[in-house]
């Protein structure tokens, strides 16, 4: 039984629920068997992939649904062997080569020159060019990106290069000036609630309006949050019924508990236990720029105005240190004593001052 | 010893055995009373029957065999005909719009077609390719208008005067100093050392010119081993036909301010000491990236950014050569998206062009095109700023976010607006300023978006609540 997400995704660029505009421009580029690189950035859970698939639906047909997994390996300059699983079809190859660490540069060339260099079977009808999609494209090094602009220039004739990002600040810019961007935004509020209506009228259930609105605006504009939160309340309880509890995902409770637990006592025994849920987190791949995001906001409702300003100021600073070091735990524990220290010294002052305000009364 | 001797008779060296000679003829003699038979019986039309028994020992050929034959003569037939078709002439014309396609091999000149065979057999190797080429180019292809509208030669270079003319003098005579190009991306550097290699090595230019840039591997050991050995080679100042061309190679280090500082200092002597043989051409965006010792061994030329009128014919010109119709102002808005890169500009031009296929290109296409968020978008965020609001800013970003505007072009925008703000005291604004080039550079290191623009509204909103 599949999920609901992938049960109906849809399948081809005229199904599309929203962005209907650029589904239409996106054929349009398409029908004339031709198109330039692309650069597909949106936030997740906005449906980049799932117009990726159906662009090349469009183009190939059918047979890019009939997908298989490879393993490839690669040898590094220095002689290290690295192995890297794709997902393919006759047509086209999906990678992620941030999977890779710091030997992508050495995954993006020889995969594109691998493909570049294999003509298509039957030419006459297929298309002369193959397609690599490398999802999470934002995750490259620099090094890889700079390797792939003369790539992407020298191999244009036998294949055509789709990336996939959640943000397009990531990529150097020429990259972004090679390729033609398609910027995919979050669906808004009604086109979520026509979303959820209509798929949870293809399973036949019935939706209470008050439900969806709850999920929706829990799921922070994230289609494919919004779908399994639907699903996992039909699984919770079915019939549905409006007045339903929506779980949030167990690591945002879990960052939201953490919070809470920082909020309530400010000491270097507290920040010890901080460290061990911190740990926990990670050791469960919740991406620490993740983490710090939330727990910037859960500690943020907390605090009065001219702490919120630091409290945030602090989180990006020490975000951006994290980028730069290696080990996130480092970062994310100074940020967590830096809120402590703040936070206490805002107490204190408060205190202080209400001292001084009940002295003068006398 | 005596095992590897081969028993039997004493033969005569080149003498066949007679006996078997006897058998031969016998055999032929059979085979020709056969095929009189056979073909007796043909004519008088006797049945099938006794034609096939009598005839069977003479199918040589196998079923396969006589299928390939058949096959071969079927497209031996279709190549002519299909070689028919095209006169000379056009299979000239094609040749030309299939080299006009590549894009690495802008270096191969054009043909005359009255000249072809001469220059066929200069190059044999392309032959084949004409044929080749033919179903190619007749499939639309995607060539990059950026190559297509490179300029062909230095004259063609637009805007910048002074680099032109002393080019122009080089070309004159025979020595060229190296050269060092530095300035804004879409000035033309590229093109510039590109043209002027082409005009000054003509058919030779695969041979004298050695192009690295950042993607290719660069480090001091390519500089040591690649830099080196090319450096090294000795060129004659003729062609192979006996035309004169300068005697001296060219490495074109593209990107030159990415190169590692040991890398730069280990083509300082490498430069001095090959200068019988080779020239260098440096092209960067800093100058100041460029180690000193570097600088001082180049002629340094600077690029100037492209004038609007400039940017505005380049673009009018393609737009009538490729039959793109352009709306009121789309141009305008070209101009100022690119800010200066003709590169970009016409990446934009094609990419929109592509996108609307026949239809009108308008503003908003190229404001979609160049991720260019709207003035409204940004302008509301500055609003949140100024409300001081802490609770309504978070929320207004966290939407901007999930409408996917890119974070480094908000900043590019909210400069501008906050640059124009006249209601701000000087010393807030450079206080603001500070910070947007701090976030930038986080953001460029990797920093998440939404942290980073959050953290720069709230000082942006710091500063504006003190007024």
């Amino acid at each position: 039984m599949a999920l609901w997400v992938d049960k109906h995704r849809p399948k081809s660029l005229s199904q599309l629920d929203y962005h209907k505009p650029l589904a239409q421009h996106l054929k349009k580029l398409v029908n004339s068997g031709d198109f330039p690189h692309l650069l597909v950035y949106g936030p997740s859970g906005a449906g980049k992939k799932t117009r990726i698939m159906c662009l090349l639906r469009e183009i190939y047909g059918a047979g890019v649904e009939k997908l298989r997994i490879e393993h490839h390996s690669f040898n590094t300059p220095s002689n290290k062997k690295i192995e890297i699983s794709t997902i393919a079809s006759n047509y086209h190859i999906m990678v992620n080569p941030s999977d890779a660490g710091i030997y992508d540069r050495v995954v993006i060339q020889d995969l594109i020159k691998t493909i570049a260099q294999t003509n298509q079977l039957d030419s006459e009808k297929m298309r002369e060019f193959k397609v690599v999609v490398l999802t999470d494209a934002d995750r490259l090094t620099k090094d890889a990106q700079h390797a792939l602009r003369r790539t992407m220039e020298k191999y244009m004739s036998k294949c055509r290069v789709i990336m996939c990002t959640n943000s397009i600040s990531k990529m150097i810019p020429a990259i972004r000036s090679r390729c033609l961007g398609i910027r995919i935004s979050a669906p808004n509020q009604e086109e979520m609630t026509s979303v959820l209506n209509l798929t949870c009228r293809k399973e036949g259930i019935n939706l209470p309006p008050e439900l969806a609105e709850r999920i929706i605006a829990q799921s922070e504009r994230n289609m494919r949050r919004a779908l399994l939160m639907c699903e996992t309340c039909k699984v919770q309880q079915y019939p549905l019924s409006p007045d339903q509890t929506v779980d949030d995902p167990d690591w945002m409770t879990f960052v939201k508990q953490t919070a809470m637990k920082i909020i309530e006592e400010q000491s270097p025994k507290r920040l010890l236990d901080i460290r061990s849920r911190l740990y926990e987190l990670l050791a469960h791949c919740i991406p620490p720029e993740t983490i710090f995001r939330t727990l910037a906001d859960e500690l943020v409702k907390h605090c009065d105005g001219t702490l919120q300003k630091k409290v945030i100021q602090a989180a990006a600073n020490y975000e951006h240190k994290l980028q730069l070091g290696s080990r996130p735990i480092y970062y994310l524990e100074a940020f967590v004593a830096r809120f402590m220290a703040m936070y206490k010294g805002f107490i204190q002052d408060a205190i202080m001052d209400f001292d001084d305000f009940d002295f003068d009364e006398s | 010893m005596a095992e590897n001797f081969t028993g039997g008779k004493l033969k005569l060296k080149g003498v066949k055995d007679g006996k078997v000679k006897k058998k031969k003829k016998k055999k032929l003699n059979e085979d020709v009373v056969k095929s009189e038979i056979k073909r007796e019986s043909e004519e008088s039309g006797t049945s099938t029957l006794s034609a096939d028994t009598v005839s069977k020992p003479k199918v040589t050929k196998t079923k396969a065999e006589l299928a390939f034959l058949k096959a071969q003569q079927k497209r031996e037939g279709e190549k002519i005909l299909k070689k028919a078709e095209t006169s000379h002439k056009e299979r000239v014309e094609q040749f030309n719009e299939h080299l006009d396609n590549l894009i690495e091999h802008f270096d191969i000149p054009k043909v005359s077609w009255t000249k072809m065979d001469a220059f066929l057999q200069g190059r044999s190797g392309i032959k084949p390719k004409v044929a080749a080429a033919a179903p190619v180019s007749t499939a639309p292809q995607f060539v990059p208008w950026v190559e297509k509208y490179r300029p062909r030669t230095v004259n063609d270079v637009s805007h910048q005067v002074e680099v032109v003319a002393v080019l122009k003098k080089c070309l004159e005579g025979d020595d060229i100093p190296n050269f060092l190009f530095y300035g804004p991306p879409g000035t033309g550097k590229t093109s510039t050392i590109l043209a002027l290699t082409r005009q000054m090595f003509g058919k030779e230019f695969g041979n004298r010119v050695l192009e690295l840039n950042a993607s290719d591997e660069r480090g001091i050991q390519v500089v040591r081993d690649k830099i080196k050995n090319f450096a090294q080679l000795a060129v004659s100042s003729k062609t192979v036909n006996g035309v004169k061309i300068p005697g001296i190679k060219m490495i074109i280090l593209d990107e030159a301010d990415s190169m590692t500082n040991a890398a730069q200092s280990a083509l300082r002597r490498t430069m001095e000491k090959f200068t019988k043989t080779t020239r260098f051409c440096l092209i960067c965006n800093y100058v100041s990236r460029i180690i000193a010792p570097i600088t001082s061994r180049c002629a340094k030329f600077r690029f100037k950014p492209l004038d609007t009128s400039v940017l505005d014919d380049r673009l009018h010109h393609i737009c009538k050569e490729e039959n793109v119709t352009c709306g009121d102002g789309v141009i305008e808005v070209i101009r100022q998206v690119s800010g200066g890169d003709l590169r970009k500009a016409i990446t934009y031009l094609q990419s929109s062009a592509r996108l609307k296929k026949d239809e009108e290109v308008t503003k908003q296409d190229i404001h979609d095109i160049a991720g260019v968020v709207p003035h409204t978008v940004v302008e509301r965020v500055l609003e949140l700023a100024k409300s001081g609001n802490y609770t309504k800013l978070q929320r207004g970003i966290q939407d901007m976010m999930h409408d996917a505007y890119s974070a480094s072009q908000i900043l590019e925008q909210l400069h501008d607006l906050i640059f124009e703000d006249s209601s701000l005291p000087d010393k807030k604004k450079s206080a603001i300023m500070e910070e947007i080039a701090k976030t930038d550079k986080c953001l460029l290191d990797g920093g998440d978006e939404y942290l980073q623009i959050m953290s720069l509204s709230t000082v942006v909103m710091t500063e504006y609540s003190e007024l």
